[in-house]
């Protein structure tokens, strides 16, 4: 199973993104997105190789992506 | 100028003023001068003096003392010779004012809480409403002029407007056909798959309306905040209301390469813990000069004793969370409490019951309720103090702090209080820093 996931970048990577981007895809990670102002990337891996990107130079956590959700367009309370 | 009520009871005036010169005044001594005041010693020239006695005895052979790095002067003059001063064309053109110098005393036990109330300890911090002292006794209303929100943060009687201020709302997008819009500045971009970035909700275009909207729509009642600002309308969120992170993060680095200085998020999931993206990413856009604002949460039901707790993303340290305060500024019954974690506080709280803002056309309006709709009233103060201020990031951060009026409610469910829009100086005073064409805001980080 799949899952879609946000690579945040240590400090000193910042600027290096598309970098650790290419090392991530050798990873197994499919990169969606290079967020080069926030220093992360987004994309999708197989559950159980998410771990591994962690080992990845420049990498300062990987996270499983979180859903938010607004109430219908009915509601009063948004 | 010399107000009236500044002047107090005969012997708390020590007879002496102080006059404040303008931050940009070339030559405060010289315009004493001018004045007649020539004998006024310069602290940096006293500082030379070996002892603190000879610098007294110097200053009082005077007739007052310049502090050059507060641009103030103590000086023994008389009221009408201020007043000479003042009213004269160097002085007007200057900026100059003065004030009676005033008998400080220290408090006494027990008066310290007086100027809150006289009545008993249990009667003096709220009501059985917990509504706050500042609103008006049956609350505020919408007018046929302004929002009731409008009023309250003080934005109706505002003259900042948000002009030059990039303004990101990351939500469901924007009804850019929306008449009360016609005009504007608006850049839209789409981070959801499959959808562009025209509103299939209503909820950003809401949102929008409130932090940037019209105050003179023409056609009810004025309801944006920082009216003359640019609009960034990023899609975060599809039409059904959900997004992901991938989507959000985009945006976030979408509206900081774009230099806006505020990112409006009505968004959030009901998780009490902190989210790591969220927090580097709060961090990272505040060195760069963004600050981002999010909505508390809706999960209270403090009716039922629930109250709640501040999910993510606005559990980041380093983004401001906004709870929600209805018409007599009392918490709203769905705003979410601070919760346990670091950055788990609600930091200030916005109007957030019976908002009216825009809505995707041919409705046009909608009246709700939500933090999501607390969140853009704070955004929409953060771009006029922006503007105003030329502040960015942390310092603009503090300012909207500073600025809000502090609350009767608990500091865990509105933090420092209600977000205030810089309200214009009052006549001959200094007032707040409301000025539009004040400091040159700096320029924005480079992408």
């Amino acid at each position: 199973m799949s899952q879609r996931v946000t690579v945040t970048l240590t400090e000193p990577y910042a600027g290096r993104s598309a970098e650790v981007a290419g090392q991530l895809a050798t990873a197994g990670m499919i990169v969606e997105r290079v967020l080069p102002a926030l220093s992360m990337i987004t994309g999708t891996i197989a559950a159980e190789r998410m771990a591994g990107l962690e080992a990845i130079g420049g990498v300062a956590s990987v996270t499983a992506e979180l859903i938010h959700r607004l109430p219908d367009p009915d509601s009063g309370i948004q | 100028m010399l107000d009236p009520g500044f002047s107090g009871p005969s012997g708390q005036h020590t007879g002496r003023y102080i006059v404040v010169f303008d931050d940009d005044d070339p030559d405060p001594l010289d315009l004493l001068a001018a004045g007649g005041m020539t004998r006024v010693a310069d602290t940096r020239d006293l500082a030379s003096l070996a002892t603190s006695e000879e610098r007294s005895a110097a200053a009082r052979q005077g007739q007052g003392t310049y502090f050059a790095e507060l641009r103030m002067a103590v000086v023994a003059a008389e009221d009408a010779q201020l007043e000479t001063l003042r009213t004269s064309s160097a002085g007007a053109q200057r900026g100059l004012h003065y004030y009676p110098e005033l008998i400080h005393h220290v408090l006494e036990p027990g008066q310290a809480g007086r100027h809150r109330s006289e009545a008993a300890p249990d009667a003096v911090s709220r009501d059985a409403t917990g509504s706050s002292p500042a609103a008006p006794a049956d609350g505020f209303a919408d007018t046929a002029e302004f929002t009731w929100g409008l009023q309250a943060t003080g934005a109706a009687t505002s003259e900042a407007s948000g002009e030059g201020i990039k303004v990101a709302v990351l939500d469901t997008g924007f009804d850019t056909g929306h008449p009360d819009f016609a005009g504007r500045t608006i850049v839209t971009e789409s981070f959801v798959d499959g959808e562009d970035a025209q509103d299939g909700h209503g909820h950003g275009t809401h949102c929008i309306g409130t932090s940037c909207g019209p105050r003179a729509p023409g056609t009810g009642p004025g309801y944006g905040v920082a009216h003359a600002s640019e609009i960034y309308a990023g899609k975060v969120l599809d039409a059904s209301g959900s997004g992901g992170d991938a989507g959000i993060l985009a945006g976030i680095d979408w509206a900081i390469t774009q230099g806006c200085a505020v990112i409006s998020m009505s968004l959030g999931a009901d998780v009490a813990e902190v989210h790591p993206p969220y927090v580097a990413a709060g961090k990272r856009a505040l060195a760069r000069g963004t600050l981002i604002i999010a909505a508390a949460g809706n999960n209270a039901e403090r009716s039922a004793g629930n109250p709640g707790f501040v999910g993510t993303p606005a559990n980041s340290p380093y983004i401001m969370a906004v709870g929600a305060v209805d018409q007599q500024l009392a918490i709203a019954d769905f705003s979410a409490r601070s919760g346990a974690t670091e950055g788990g506080q609600v930091d200030v709280a916005g109007p957030g019951v019976e908002v009216y803002s825009s809505w995707p056309m041919p409705q046009r309006y909608n009246t709700i309720s939500g933090t999501s709709m607390a969140t853009p009233h704070a955004a929409g103060v953060a771009a006029v103090l922006a503007a105003s201020t030329g502040l960015r990031g942390r310092e603009l951060w503090a300012e909207l702090v500073q600025g809000c009026e502090r609350l009767d409610a608990a500091s865990a469910d509105v933090g420092a209080g209600l977000v205030r829009a810089p309200q214009p100086a009052a006549p001959g005073g200094d007032g707040d820093e409301g000025d539009e064409a004040a400091p040159a805001p700096p320029e924005a980080p480079s992408p």
